[in-house]
């Protein structure tokens, strides 16, 4: 007797499974598994969180050897313009003008500029420059006298991040940073792009 | 339970219909089941087509290695082809014919009478699942009708000529 295709072969098929041994090993199969998915679930955990810890490490290793580098060289500047301030050494050029100054510096890739900083601290005076350098930059050094007769050192440079590291910008409206080298105090700031540093 | 008793069954079945042999059929869906678990991600919504899709991949795999079925050409029969599943639907045969329409199908004739009378696919479903165009599907699928005419045609010749003789 003819009958559908799709019927015969569905039949055929109906009488196919698997035997009870088979079914028992593929279920078991199937309890085993799990630890080793677990396992691999563990093993990814714990990788992220080692892989989160290094990178935290070396992070936090950058970030603690560029603020050393950081202080050291703020250190460094305050420790080179203190000498230079003890040194008093003679004014290149005298003028109670800044613009008659600025002419002077001819061989500076800068202009030298009044600060608002020294200026707002204290009414001083202009008394003249010279030039200096600042780690092996070629600087202005601009010498002003203040009220009670001392004197106030404005040493500038052109601002390099690279070989200064990251100063506060007052342009910005950041502090300025104060220290104190050879008994002087010498305050560091950023200002119109220039490194300046006072010591008085 | 991540695969359960009925689906396995059914696995199982798709499995003889690649293998057409009970024992390679186990394990071809043992080593689909390793596979299958061996990922994090069980979606439930596409188990079983994943689970059909990773024992095809296999079986295919298995059968390149050891080079024991030729994979024939999907080309189309001329410009014939079917409409639909229609001309399988309409198709009566002798109950006891079955086996032996399964001896001279190749394996992607049987997949495709599989997924058509067993899962119940359409035309369209069919090509998703072995994605080949749909084109291609229905140039089988009246393939098919013709040789299984043909086949069992011989054999019905060849029986009443030896009762003559």
């Amino acid at each position: 007797m003819k009958k559908p295709l799709k019927q015969v072969i569905q039949e055929q098929m109906g009488s196919i499974s698997l035997d009870e041994q088979q079914l028992t090993k593929l279920l078991q199969m199937q309890h085993v598994q799990p630890v080793i998915g677990a396992s691999k679930k563990q093993f990814k955990f714990w990788s992220m969180v080692t892989s989160v810890m290094i990178l935290t490490i070396v992070l936090s290793s950058i970030f603690v050897i560029y603020q050393m580098n950081s202080s050291t060289m703020i250190q460094k500047i305050a420790n080179e313009v203190a000498a230079n301030h003890l040194k008093m050494k003679p004014m290149e050029v005298q003028a109670t003008d800044i613009v008659d100054v600025q002419r002077y510096f001819t061989q500076l890739d800068f202009l030298p500029q009044e600060s608002q900083q020294t200026t707002s601290i204290a009414p001083q005076h202009l008394i003249g420059g010279r030039y200096c350098s600042i780690q092996g930059e070629t600087a202005a050094q601009l010498r002003y006298k203040d009220k009670k007769g001392g004197y106030v050192t404005l040493f500038e440079t052109h601002y390099s991040p690279e070989l200064f590291k990251q100063l506060p910008d007052i342009d910005h409206g950041e502090k300025p940073i104060v220290t104190y080298a050879r008994g002087i105090k010498v305050t560091l700031w950023v200002e119109h792009g220039l490194l300046m540093v006072s010591t008085e | 339970m991540i695969v359960d008793k009925q689906l396995l069954d059914q696995l199982y079945r798709y499995c003889y219909v690649l293998t057409c042999h009970r024992e390679n059929a186990y394990d071809l869906l043992q080593s689909s089941l390793e596979n299958y678990l061996k990922y994090d991600n069980h979606d439930q919504q596409y188990k079983k087509a994943y689970l059909r899709r990773i024992i095809r991949n296999q079986f295919i795999d298995n059968t390149r290695r050891e080079k024991c079925v030729e994979f024939e050409s999907l080309g189309d029969d001329g410009d014939v082809i079917a409409l639909d599943t229609r001309p399988l639907d309409n198709m009566l045969i002798d109950e006891e014919m079955i086996d032996l329409i399964g001896s001279f199908l190749n394996v992607s004739e049987r997949e495709i009478i599989f997924l058509w009378a067993v899962e119940g696919y359409t035309a369209k479903e069919i090509a998703n699942e072995i994605e080949s165009p749909r084109g291609t599907v229905l140039s089988k699928i009246h393939r098919l009708r013709k040789k299984i005419n043909k086949k069992l045609g011989d054999i019905k010749n060849d029986y009443s000529e030896d009762r003559e003789g």
